[in-house]
């Protein structure tokens, strides 16, 4: 399994998202992506790839593969 | 910055919250789903919300005198109050220059407000020790207290479930036991919008107008008006768990108290995810921390007063404990306190 592949099913997870995700999934698209959403993926961040992401960060994420981005890249 | 201050106690904690109970799951702007998931992950299930009459001076009133008589102190030997709040009863003047006049304390008193919220009990308590040391004031009181939710709106769900009302009103005296108490402090403010009321503002293009009540429509279950509070939730989070566990350990290391002496952890009441978040990196026992945010959500500067004043109803606290208040600002203020045979008094309703 690719690594953004495994990301998507951590952040689908994470997030308890239903329906299916990939990496072009539109963040405006999910429901589960509000605030709650936001700090789960901020706490995901911390726990599993010990990044520090911040709200200012994810205003700027448009896609699943823009927050891929963060944890990998960043 | 670290700093220490001796000779200074708590004599007793008294909180005052209104009666009327609000519940999280029948909060009617947002679906049964999200009600159950935000109580999942915030861990608030109720709040206390105050009627039109009533306001902080009212809860820190009720609290401080309750605690004057319960300790009990001649009003005339009390020399310095201190209100720490952010929702003061006026902009101008100082609201705890109307509470001395209110609670018929001496003339011949200390008396200003802090600006300061959720930080705002351990800096109060940092503030207030100094004068009594510096000033040679051997009884005060300091009183933290907001009604927050008379600035959220009603339907923003970011904020309306998340605030309670609450004041504490917390006696301090002077005692030659040489008992330390050590604080440290954190000020950044490039966060100052993160938890922020736009319009009110006397600067800029905030300034309160007209426009500043025209509610608006953010995103889906949240609209308020410039005048309501914003919360910049991802941000604080993010501060909180990069950061408070951090300036925690520097402030243990630098008192040169050893872990196993510190039995509590009195945390700012902020939100379930960022207080299991900062527990988890502190290596201390769950049971070390006390939570008073199920039934009564963030109480803003009050959250750790209170949390003192439930537990220590419950089991009388004789320990060394750590608090720590962090959010609005942003700002954060840690400190260790030795708690010793405090008096406590049930939780006033009004």
């Amino acid at each position: 399994m690719k690594i953004s592949d495994k990301v998507v099913l951590q952040i689908k997870k994470s997030l308890e998202i239903n329906k299916k995700i990939t990496s072009a999934t539109e963040l405006n698209s999910l429901i589960e992506w509000d605030s709650m959403g936001a700090l789960t993926f901020i706490g995901m961040a911390d726990a599993k790839y010990k990044k520090i992401v911040t709200g200012n960060d994810l205003v700027k994420c448009k896609t699943i593969q823009d927050l891929i981005n963060l944890l990998i890249n960043k | 910055m670290f700093s220490k201050f001796n000779n200074i106690s708590i004599a007793g904690i008294s909180t005052a919250v209104p009666k009327k109970k609000f519940f999280n799951k029948d909060y009617i702007y947002a679906s049964k789903e999200s009600n159950d998931k935000f109580i999942k992950n915030t861990g608030i299930y109720e709040r206390r919300i105050s009627n039109k009459n009533i306001c902080t001076s009212d809860l820190v009133i009720a609290a401080a005198e309750k605690i004057i008589k319960t300790i009990p102190w001649k009003k005339k030997t009390i020399e310095a109050i201190i209100l720490v709040t952010q929702t003061p009863d006026y902009l101008t003047p100082s609201t705890s220059i109307k509470i001395q006049n209110e609670l018929d304390l001496p003339k011949n008193i200390i008396a200003f407000d802090i600006n300061l919220g959720c930080s705002g009990f351990s800096y109060g308590l940092s503030i207030i020790s100094s004068i009594m040391n510096n000033l040679s004031i051997n009884r005060s009181l300091l009183l933290v207290g907001d009604v927050l939710s008379r600035l959220c709106n009603i339907k923003d769900k970011s904020t309306w479930p998340v605030f309670g009302d609450a004041g504490s009103a917390i006696a301090l005296e002077k005692k030659k036991n040489n008992e330390f108490s050590f604080f440290n402090f954190f000020s950044d403010g490039s966060g100052y919008s993160d938890i922020i009321v736009p319009s009110h503002s006397l600067s800029g293009k905030n300034i309160i107008s007209n426009i500043s009540l025209k509610e608006k429509r953010y995103s889906d279950g949240i609209i308020k008006s410039d005048l309501n509070l914003f919360l910049n939730g991802p941000n604080v989070y993010s501060f909180a768990i990069n950061n408070v566990h951090l300036a925690i350990n520097d402030l243990i290391a630098d008192s040169k108290i050893k872990n196993k002496y510190i039995k509590y952890f009195f945390l700012h009441q902020a939100n379930k995810m960022i207080n299991d978040k900062i527990k988890s990196k502190l290596n201390f026992p769950n049971s070390f921390f006390p939570q008073s945010l199920k039934k009564f959500g963030n109480t803003s500067a009050a959250s750790i007063p209170l949390t003192i004043n439930l537990e220590n109803n419950k089991k009388e606290i004789n320990d060394y404990c750590l608090l720590s208040g962090f959010g609005v600002g942003i700002s954060m203020c840690n400190a260790i306190i030795k708690i010793n045979k405090i008096k406590t008094t049930k939780l006033l309703e009004i």
